[in-house]
């Protein structure tokens, strides 16, 4: 035994050692944008008071929870740690329902918990501020901020996250890939069970479908309903992508925007290709917000004006973020977004109205249509 | 003779364990109880005494479905490791086939793997559209028979993790059978594979059966692998039933009668392997003299053999992992793209840039060494009172050290959350890797305790009193002769303990903090995130770490998992 694994052992070693001593920085930085598009301009910065911002920096670290992984908080976080040195961002990363119920247990408990939440649930917000968790107050950035940034009592969009269709370019030839959704609706009789999406209990693909809905009705309801039968359900993104790269699957979409950085890379687009589908671009506020229960309130109210500020929305970029505001120069951001799709075709709003109402019969249909 | 005053006699002593086990292990199942008859989670205020959770679970045909699913999984994976893993004890162990310590090597391998990494080797090579078969289909008229995303798929890959595991828990007994007892036979005109099958197999009993028990229990239970391999097909297990309605409806009290459920399931299933096996005594094998291993010659048969063997392993093991090498070292992995032309060390270099990935692993070797060993001994001391003692109580015992296993990972964590919480007022424990460690280890326990067992059924109770006779305490038998026996017990529990608590991660999702991250956590985050190269990359690292301390604990202790 000892012969074998010391035999991996090394090999790995060497590989190990070559990769530390040749590494560069690993991050993949931005991608250049494709093609200049018009940011608009940006409005003069809006810091809070000096009162709150010595509280914060006696208060000395900010503990965000968030579904954003490690490495989409990195930019942020140094960025926001250059600009405030002595507040430190602590950054736990959970999905949306661990962020909730982490947080409910630790304030039944006593225990410290969030100061700042940022996640996509809508549902699972607006049920976090009516049980009257969140801090109800008026970030400065607001007034230069379009009307839908704000999402409830406290709770303001950081980013408008589209989901995207990704595709197999050696099975379907970038010319044959569908632009729309109901074009991909009639191919997927064709490739039947070739394509997939990701199972509606998840937060996103849930703000994905709810989104789609409230914009485009029955017709879009219709759509599901033929994309329905002829797509398989995985519990996962990361799924996802492995089959589609695989060839199990031919076409996937509502796709969380957080593969473009990873397609990007030119490796990955030799097989995969994505594209902002013309009628079913959903994008899904990704909420941030202020806990009652905050142990460095001030900190956190100064990490929020930071995010929402242009400065703190280029580093949201580096991240991949989708920022909206005006003046934000991104390749993922709104603008290119639009450049893509059309303006008028981009549904910007807060969340769906009704969204806590209507989620059960959403699921029941979505659920009817996908035979689940 | 000098008569020694004791602090604490015999009984009081077992008393004291006792109830300090009993804490730690049924202090969390008294919150998951309590949530299973409560109306409200149990972070909400107000609700009530109710029985509906268990009412709704019991009239929700979809739950039904996924025991009969879970049911059926388990049965498979547990009677194929089952005959796999007995079947690779007897001969790597017993006979003289060729490659025995290539091919132990091999079988072993997939437990050093943490299985989130192992799925995605077989879902890389295997699947339909996987590149092994996909090659098998081009240029042979081979195809792989076993479609993964199906009950008989996900067996198939559970198997290759607990037929080592099998492998482990049998070996020791195979190897301490006593040549006489083959003799004996042998002088009756048995052949030598006659008397091998018909006098050293049934001595395996509670082996195996223990090991039946423990694989069973641990399929029902698994979540990684039907969360990946049966999502699409609409498979729906035991354990993913319950993460569903836990993480998305948060159904806490209907999750939590699940849980009990499984608590009872499991209490019963070692009822039976108690029943099966019946009295240990039968099976003692170790009894004070000297014995050696006979080796058993198989004349030509042996080629044919090992060639089986090695053709087995060759596509259960060497090609999957051959998978997870290509996955780490390649920016995307693809039948499409020839690996060759984007090979990258990007992958690792991205693990080993990020601060938070190099502490996760730092911070999970400390849990699964330090705690992996402390475990150890604990489980050790547990198992003789449970099983070489007078002790009233050694029955909960036992079936205390199983029960932790058997509950949804995320309800074990949210279970130790709240015992700490009130328990720990200042949270030193909770929020430091002691937590963690110690929700990992008992939810391991049960792995231990089954390393255990079958080595102590086979430890003739004349050699403990022959030390009593000479006038040894109780504790000073067990020290002296039992543990000493037992030792490789001991190795084979470090082992399943060590590879089990790296790995582990839904118990943590309530206790770490961003000072604490841990292994297997980052890893699934990781894997919800890209595209299967930075998972990959990561188990290769926790691969050979995990190969590089099995091997240093053999070498500095002389604890090895075989005798």
């Amino acid at each position: 035994m000892i012969s074998l694994s010391k035999a991996c052992a090394l090999a790995a070693a060497c590989a190990v050692v070559l990769t530390a001593c040749g590494s560069s920085a690993g991050t993949s930085g931005s991608a250049t944008p494709t093609a200049s598009v018009d940011v608009g301009k940006a409005s003069p910065v809006t810091p809070l008071d000096a009162a709150v911002t010595a509280r914060a920096k006696k208060q000395g670290s900010v503990l965000l929870y968030t579904n954003a992984d490690a490495q989409q908080t990195a930019p942020i976080t140094k960025a926001f740690e250059a600009k405030y040195p002595g507040i430190k961002l602590r950054v736990l990363n959970m999905n949306d329902a661990q962020t909730f119920q982490r947080y409910a247990t630790e304030t039944a408990t006593g225990v410290r918990t969030a100061d700042v939440v940022m996640a996509t649930d809508s549902v699972g917000m607006l049920d976090f501020v009516r049980k009257g968790n969140v801090l109800d107050y008026t970030d400065p950035n607001l007034k230069n901020l379009p009307g839908y940034a704000q999402l409830a009592p406290g709770v303001v969009a950081v980013s408008e996250d589209p989901l995207v269709a990704v595709y197999n370019t050696a099975l379907i030839p970038k010319k044959k890939q569908p632009k729309d959704l109901a074009s991909l609706a009639r191919l997927s009789t064709s490739i039947k069970g070739k394509v997939g999406t990701t199972d509606i209990s998840n937060p996103q693909s849930f703000g994905a479908v709810s989104s789609y809905v409230s914009q485009q009705g029955d017709a879009g309801w219709k759509n599901l309903q033929a994309l329905g039968p002829n797509t398989k359900v995985e519990s996962g993104n990361g799924n996802l992508m492995q089959k589609l790269a695989q060839g199990e699957y031919q076409a996937a979409y509502f796709v969380s925007g957080s593969v473009r950085a990873l397609i990007e890379d030119q490796k990955a687009a030799k097989i995969l290709n994505y594209t902002y589908l013309k009628d079913a671009t959903p994008l899904l506020p990704r909420a941030v917000a202020v806990t009652k229960k905050a142990a460095s309130p001030d900190a956190a109210k100064l990490f929020v004006n930071f995010l929402l500020s242009v400065e703190g929305q280029q580093a949201a970029c580096k991240g991949g973020f989708t920022p909206y505001r005006d003046g934000v120069d991104c390749a993922y951001g709104l603008p290119a977004v639009e450049a893509v799709v059309g303006a008028d075709n981009v549904v910007l709003g807060g969340y769906p109205k009704d969204i806590v109402k209507n989620k059960a019969t959403i699921v029941e249909r979505w659920k009817k249509a996908y035979d689940r | 003779m000098k008569h020694r005053r004791r602090l604490l006699s015999t009984n009081a002593s077992h008393y004291l364990l006792w109830a300090l086990a009993l804490l730690v292990i049924v202090g969390p199942l008294a919150p998951v109880a309590a949530a299973s008859l409560w109306s409200t989670p149990l972070y909400d205020s107000g609700g009530h005494f109710t029985w509906d959770n268990f009412h709704a679970l019991f009239t929700d045909g979809g739950w039904w479905t996924a025991v009969g699913n879970s049911i059926l999984f388990a049965a498979l994976n547990t009677a194929a490791s089952i005959v796999v893993g007995v079947a690779c004890a007897v001969f790597l162990t017993r006979t003289d086939i060729p490659g025995r310590r290539i091919l132990t090597t091999l079988l072993l391998l997939p437990i050093a793997l943490p299985g989130l990494v192992l799925i995605v080797g077989w879902a890389a090579m295997w699947t339909p559209a996987g590149f092994a078969s996909s090659w098998l289909e081009t240029n042979t008229f081979l195809s792989m028979p076993v479609d993964l995303y199906s009950i008989p798929g996900m067996a198939m890959v559970g198997m290759t993790v607990a037929s080592p595991t099998v492998f482990l828990l049998c070996r020791g007994t195979m190897l301490s059978i006593d040549p006489a007892l083959e003799d004996a036979a042998r002088t009756l005109g048995a052949g030598p594979l006659r008397s091998l099958l018909s006098v050293s197999l049934p001595l395996l009993r509670p082996a195996i059966t223990n090991a039946a028990l423990l694989v069973f229990a641990l399929s029902m239970e698994v979540l990684g692998l039907p969360l990946i391999l049966g999502y699409s097909s609409k498979i729906n297990l035991i354990s993913t039933y319950l993460y569903d309605h836990w993480t998305n409806d948060a159904q806490q009290g209907l999750v939590s009668a699940g849980a009990v459920f499984l608590l009872v399931a499991v209490a019963g299933l070692l009822v039976l392997r108690n029943r099966l096996v019946g009295d240990t005594a039968r099976f003692t094998t170790t009894t004070g003299k000297p014995t050696g291993v006979r080796v058993l010659k198989l004349g030509w048969v042996r080629w044919l053999v090992s060639g089986g063997l090695a053709l087995f392993l060759t596509v259960s093991v060497v090609v999957p992992l051959a998978g997870v090498v290509l996955a780490a070292f390649t920016s995307i992995l693809s039948p499409f793209i020839s690996p060759w032309s984007v090979l990258t060390l990007d992958n690792f270099s991205a693990v080993f840039d990020n601060a938070l990935y190099t502490s996760s692993i730092v911070n999970s070797l400390l849990i699964a060494g330090v705690g992996g060993a402390l475990t150890t001994l604990v489980i050790a001391v547990l198992s003789v009172i449970a099983h070489r003692s007078r002790f009233r109580f050694r029955g909960s015992l036992q079936q205390g050290m199983l029960w932790p296993r058997m509950m949804p990972a995320l309800v074990t964590g949210m279970a130790f959350f709240w015992s700490f919480a009130l328990l720990d007022k200042s949270g030193a424990i909770r929020s430091s890797l002691w937590g963690i460690g110690i929700a990992f280890a008992v939810r391991s326990l049960a792995l231990g305790y089954s390393a255990f067992y079958p080595a102590l059924a086979a430890i003739g109770a004349d050699l403990d009193h022959a030390a009593r006779t000479s006038g040894a305490s109780w504790w000073t038998a067990m020290r002296t002769v039992v543990f000493r026996l037992v030792a490789p017990a001991m190795g084979a529990s470090f082992v399943l303990l060590f590879v089990a608590m790296l790995n582990d991660a839904e118990p943590a999702v309530f206790l770490v903090t961003d000072k604490t991250p841990v292994l297997g956590l980052t890893m699934l985050q990781l894997a919800a995130t890209s595209i299967g190269g930075s998972v990959a990359a990561l188990g290769v690292i926790q691969m050979v770490i995990t190969l590089v301390v099995l091997g240093a604990g053999r070498a500095l202790l002389g604890v090895r998992p075989r005798a």
